[in-house]
């Protein structure tokens, strides 16, 4: 499973979602794109969107921190698993 | 510094601050109004034939304040964390305590502006501090007319000189504290029809002929709901409902709700059920912290 979660370092719900996954011991590249132009970008480009923070599970595109849709995903996964 | 502060001075935010009062906590209870001031009369509060919202409201804060709480008469605009303490912000002051009690009952409508929904993501948000970044060296607008606009204006200012806060017909209406702050914007009066663009937001339009040409909106409510102040303190809501553990507390340590704001069932019995409960759970957890002083000079 590949977890991208794009954030802006003054966003609590940034924050909120990486302690949800590491709470979960899973791991994730994580891109600030206050830093990082190219990936602003490119998160603008996936999501259609420009609020953050944007989580690409495996070419899957949520949008904000959406408890819900991420833990059907990562359901999904460890079934498959 | 306050061992808690409790957002919300209805029967929920009371019946807190009443336990932790009794237990000698320093105890501020802070908000505008409450529901139960709209009930002409109450006739199923066990113990009570019949009173009016307004008196039942009475005794309670003079049960809480003969304990030593303090109640402000002030409007919340911001919670935030920084280095393990809570600060709440205000349109008078500042105040800073070890936990909070959300009490703030139901969420409350505020104005729709057509079209706002739509573009969510695409040039409108509710949080500057999430995407005000995305806004740098823009044209951006915030709508709004209380010193909640004012506060969202300020954190843009980080990011551009040009912000216009649009009042949507309205006259601003800021305390003292946001007059000078308010002197660094522009303010724009006119209603707003609604908001336009194809895939992403671009305009506001105020009439048939009047519109102006925009690359962001930020919309603050002018009283913050739950929705608003959780994006400041990350706190997860669920069809409406703050989420809370077996203690009351929400998935944000040392924060607790009670009252319309978790229950279903949205009554001055169960505000009351709950802020007992979340006012118990709250001592335990100060002392358990070791953050009591009490505890601390036995």
């Amino acid at each position: 499973m590949n977890i991208e979660i794009y954030t802006t370092p003054t966003c609590i719900w940034c924050k909120t979602a990486k302690e949800y996954f590491d709470s979960k011991g899973i791991e994730y590249k994580e891109y600030d794109v206050t830093e990082d132009n190219e990936k602003a970008l490119e998160m603008v480009e996936k999501s259609g969107q420009r609020g953050v923070p944007v989580i690409d599970i495996d070419g899957n595109i949520i949008i904000g921190f959406d408890k819900e849709a991420i833990e059907e995903l990562i359901t999904e996964f460890i079934e498959d698993e | 510094m306050y061992d808690c502060i409790i957002v919300g001075k209805g029967p929920a935010g009371l019946s807190a601050a009443l336990y932790l009062g009794r237990d000698g906590y320093k105890v501020l209870v802070v908000g505008l109004g409450s529901m139960l001031e709209k009930a002409e009369v109450v006739e199923n509060y066990l113990g009570i034939f019949a009173i009016s919202g307004t008196e039942l409201l009475q005794i309670s804060k003079k049960q809480v304040t003969n304990v030593g709480v303090e109640i402000k008469e002030e409007k919340v605009l911001n919670i935030y964390n920084k280095n393990e303490e809570f600060n709440v912000v205000t349109n008078i002051g500042e105040y800073k305590s070890k936990c909070i009690i959300l009490a703030l009952g139901s969420k409350k409508g505020n104005a729709k502006i057509k079209n706002a929904e739509k573009f969510v993501g695409k040039a409108i948000s509710y949080c500057v501090s999430c995407d005000g970044f995305f806004y740098k060296d823009k044209n951006v607008g915030v709508i709004g007319s209380s010193e909640h606009a004012v506060e969202e204006a300020i954190k843009l200012k980080n990011y551009t000189d040009n912000v216009t806060i649009y009042t949507n017909g309205k006259d601003m209406k800021v305390t003292d504290k946001y007059i000078d702050y308010l002197k660094n914007f522009n303010v724009d009066n006119r209603k707003i029809e609604h908001l336009d663009g194809e895939d992403e937001l671009s305009h506001i339009v105020f009439s048939e002929d009047d519109k102006i040409k925009i690359d962001g909106v930020f919309i603050a409510n002018d009283t913050p709901n739950i929705d608003d102040l959780s994006n400041n303190l990350g706190i997860l809501t669920e069809k409406n409902k703050v989420v809370i553990d077996e203690n009351n507390m929400t998935n944000v340590k040392a924060v607790f709700a009670c009252g319309d704001m978790i229950n279903d069932f949205k009554q001055v019995s169960t505000a009351v059920g709950s802020g007992a409960a979340a006012g118990n759970s709250c001592i335990k957890y100060l002392i358990n912290s070791n953050l009591s002083e009490k505890v601390k000079k036995l």
